[in-house]
């Protein structure tokens, strides 16, 4: 995931997935038996995203959220979102649309 | 469930049936005036009573069981759902071709259950025979917040333990040992865990494995272990991050709703609160049994 297109989309977190802190930990469920992976454990960071992706945002709010709740530059800040938006792609947990709609 | 002729050792015929596994009741009932109920000796105490209020009826009947034509939402290997316009789910179960239907309302509260007509009639149809009851069961308990686990549980005078475990952990072995410690086996394969404001409970299932054995009984939980095979018997508490995800790989209940899933993860939640999750370490020897019930009399 480049730059550009980070900068030109927009995000949303899918429907396929229940998200619950149990005993500290993060939880994302996959619905339906056929994902790959049925549960994940979100870092504390990756939370704060999920969280940011109840509606549609681009990129860069993300970046700030991230700049914003742990004080990290902001260059390692684009690159954990780059990553997470990979990862959630990669499980159907993701939706996406050109910026500006 | 399944329809074919009388078999061997079941009851009479029945004009209706009740089905209650856990706290959830299924109620079948005729459509048609040659469908009889039959049920098998394993399902026996699992059956009735008729007064008990069902949490869903199932209206059956033989007939076609051609599905819908409106899209697969999800498929396994042995059935196929779809969603129903008005919000209705129809699941239609197969094996080479589809042998049974079952649509049911949007809570589950009432059902009609369709089975391929193929076989001659009069037609028998058997209650709480997996995968239909056991499906219907698990969609019910993922509505209230209860847990159906691969798991085996055993009794003892001061309540029930219960043993996770994937096929091949030792679920059965380890019931076995327990029955002949003079524990009394809740089920050795598939055991139903609701958890109220009493504490956690335990309920045997009629889904047995290589054991056989099956109880329509439930017992408070005592203990809750993660079996591992191994060349000692040793009782080791499971940190709870670690402990929901090993439930929560063990759990039979399809993740089809959000809803459902989201008690589930209730459920795990408040089992862990009130029952710690041990690894069980186990020798398949009677030692085992009292390491077990030492252990956690000292934890």
């Amino acid at each position: 995931m480049d730059s550009v297109s980070l900068m030109s989309v927009q995000y949303r977190r899918g429907d396929n997935h229940v998200y619950r802190v149990i005993a500290g930990e993060h939880l994302l469920v996959a619905l339906h038996g056929d994902s790959p992976e049925p549960l994940f454990a979100l870092t504390a960071t990756a939370a704060v995203l999920w969280e940011a992706l109840a509606t549609w945002t681009p990129a860069s709010s993300l970046v700030g959220a991230l700049v914003e709740s742990f004080e990290v530059d902001p260059g390692r800040a684009e690159a954990d979102v780059a990553d997470f938006l990979e990862q959630l792609q990669s499980v159907g947990a993701l939706r996406d649309r050109e910026g500006g709609e | 469930m399944t329809v074919e002729r009388p078999l061997s050792g079941a009851g009479p015929a029945l004009p209706h049936a009740t089905f209650r596994v856990a706290n959830v009741v299924l109620r079948y009932e005729a459509l048609e005036p040659d469908i009889r109920f039959m049920v098998r000796d394993v399902i026996r105490p699992f059956m009735g009573p008729e007064t008990a209020p069902p949490d869903c009826v199932l209206a059956c009947n033989v007939g076609s069981v051609t599905p819908s034509k409106f899209p697969i939402s999800f498929s396994a290997p042995v059935w196929d759902l779809r969603h129903l316009p008005n919000g209705a789910e129809e699941m239609v179960f197969r094996s080479t071709e589809p042998w049974a239907r079952l649509r049911t309302n949007i809570d589950f509260s009432q059902g009609i259950l369709t089975f391929s007509d193929v076989r001659d009639r009069p037609s028998l149809i058997y209650p709480g025979d997996y995968p239909i009851a056991e499906y219907l069961a698990c969609r019910l308990i993922g509505k209230r917040g209860g847990l159906h686990l691969h798991a085996s549980a055993v009794t003892f005078g001061d309540g029930a333990y219960v043993f996770l475990g994937h096929s091949g952990a030792g679920k059965s072995t380890l019931a076995h040992l327990a029955e002949t410690s003079g524990g009394k086996v809740l089920s050795d394969d598939r055991t139903i865990i609701t958890v109220g404001d009493g504490g956690a409970v335990a309920w045997g299932t009629p889904w047995h494995g290589s054991l056989q054995r099956t109880s329509a009984t439930s017992a408070p939980i005592i203990g809750l272990a993660l079996l591992v095979q191994s060349d000692r018997d040793r009782l080791s508490e499971v940190p709870a991050t670690v402990a929901l995800k090993e439930i929560f790989v063990r759990l039979i209940q399809p993740r089809l709703d959000r809803g459902e899933v989201d008690n589930t993860l209730g459920a795990v939640e408040r089992l862990l609160a009130a029952i710690p999750l041990h690894k069980f370490e186990f020798t398949q020897s009677p030692s085992a049994i009292e390491t077990l019930r030492r252990g956690w009399r000292a934890a």
